[in-house]
């Protein structure tokens, strides 16, 4: 057979292959497959080299160029915290009514704490459509699928959707796949909130719906993730009658240009 | 040993591409650096290497990063393919072809993986309309690609006229 018909018939035997592989693949794993675990354990270190040293030096450059404003920034930075730690002591000291008042009326303890594993960004996704970074703690840390993931301040980054044995695949908020369930923070109303390609996130929510630009959006509990993990503020409603629904565009407060150290949470009763 | 060379490329290709070349980002459009190379040697040696390293990186980059496997294996392959189509017939060493073959690629390989990422369920529950599509991401996708797939598809051609390039390494 002549070199050009074997490449093609090959190519497209693989293809085939491919297309079946492709078909299995689309119902969904929790998993990694015994070729990914060996390849995700081999790469995932080296690129955590990389994507350390890329940080470094853009932490470098960014710190040069802030030189000129830190006074002023340090100084409404202390005022802020100085309002904010006022505001703190209130905050505790309701806490500690609020849980008085449920022993009171015999509520269950609804208050969940999280144990948390500290992991490190250590890629994202190469290409244009999706945002899926992988870290490096894996079901051997006690990782599991459809953990939240969360930068310190609580903010939620978005779920983990495989977790191999060193390494995990996390899916943000701003994916376009991922749906996460949510309410307003003032009038509790719940929404589903979807990625954007232009990195906002999206809420489809019935035109009733008392929402305004600066509304604050937290996971509610009938989300598979732990509620009340803040995602973002509403930066613009639009209105559309003829589909009858609201659309909510939200800046996640998580900046994702510059994710490096996450938490991976799980509630422990 | 062309081939370990070439391995280790792709590999070495992905590891930069999701972490440092992610700083190359221009409005969220980063350059296709696995089609760079594709083209490079689609150019230079014809659809067989086209082919193979297309699925060589589009696994590896599925395998890292996919939700569903195969998706960027099965494009980078018939990108591979097609641009190799026109190895016989071209200046190897002229500046033109890897700027429309790059441009070419990032078409060919995009629509693809979008195709194959709708009919497997992989794509946005909200969904996004084609022009918008074409114009916001593939269209200057296109573009960044093919003006620094020229530069890296002369640092290839330098690369692969070394003599030890050609050694066996058996």
């Amino acid at each position: 057979m002549r070199i050009r018909n074997k490449l093609l018939i090959s190519l497209v035997i693989v293809s085939v292959l491919l297309i079946v592989l492709i078909s299995f693949t689309s119902q969904g794993r929790t998993r990694p497959g015994i070729v990914e675990e060996l390849f995700g354990r081999m790469i995932t270190p080296v690129q955590g080299a990389f994507y350390s040293s890329g940080e470094f030096f853009r932490n470098t450059f960014k710190n040069l160029y802030d030189l000129r404003n830190l006074k002023a920034e340090n100084d409404a930075l202390k005022e802020e915290v100085e309002k904010l730690k006022q505001q703190n002591r209130q905050l505790i000291q309701m806490a500690l009514e609020n849980s008085r008042l449920r022993n009171l009326l015999d509520f269950k303890d609804t208050n969940l704490q999280f144990k948390y594993i500290g992991a490190s960004v250590t890629g994202r996704d190469p290409g244009n459509w999706y945002d899926v970074y992988t870290i490096n703690k894996g079901s051997k840390d006690g990782v599991e699928v459809n953990d939240a993931v969360i930068v310190s301040y609580g903010y939620l980054v978005g779920k983990v959707i495989e977790a191999g044995d060193s390494y995990s695949k996390v899916m943000a908020i701003i994916d376009e796949r991922s749906s996460v369930s949510i309410i307003v923070n003032r009038t509790r109303d719940m929404g589903i909130v979807s990625g954007n390609p232009d990195s906002d996130v999206i809420a489809i929510m019935e035109l009733e719906a008392d929402i305004v630009k600066g509304d604050d959006i937290i996971t509610s509990e009938y989300s598979t993730l732990p509620k009340g993990l803040y995602i973002g503020k509403v930066k613009s409603v639009e209105k559309q009658e003829r589909k009858l629904q609201k659309t909510v565009v939200i800046e996640p407060s998580v900046d994702f240009k510059r994710l490096e150290e996450v938490f991976v949470i799980k509630p422990i009763e | 040993m062309r081939l370990v060379v070439i391995c280790a490329l792709a590999v070495v290709n992905l590891i930069l591409e999701s972490t440092l070349f992610q700083y190359t980002r221009i409005y969220g459009i980063k350059p296709d650096f696995s089609i760079m190379i594709i083209v490079a040697y689609a150019i230079m040696r014809g659809s067989s290497y086209g082919a193979f390293i297309g699925l060589g990186s589009g696994l590896l980059i599925d395998i890292m990063y996919g939700r569903v496997i195969g998706v960027n294996a099965i494009s980078y392959m018939i990108t591979g393919y097609i641009i190799g189509q026109a190895h016989e017939n071209i200046f190897k060493d002229s500046y033109i072809p890897p700027l429309i073959f790059n441009f070419a690629a990032i078409f060919i390989s995009q629509h693809s993986f979008v195709l194959f990422s709708y009919f497997s369920n992989n794509f946005s529950s909200t969904g996004v309309p084609y022009v918008s599509m074409l114009l916001k991401v593939i269209l200057p996708q296109a573009l960044y690609n093919s003006v620094v797939g020229l530069l890296v598809y002369r640092l290839i051609y330098k690369l692969d006229r070394f003599p030890f390039m050609d050694k066996r390494i058996y």
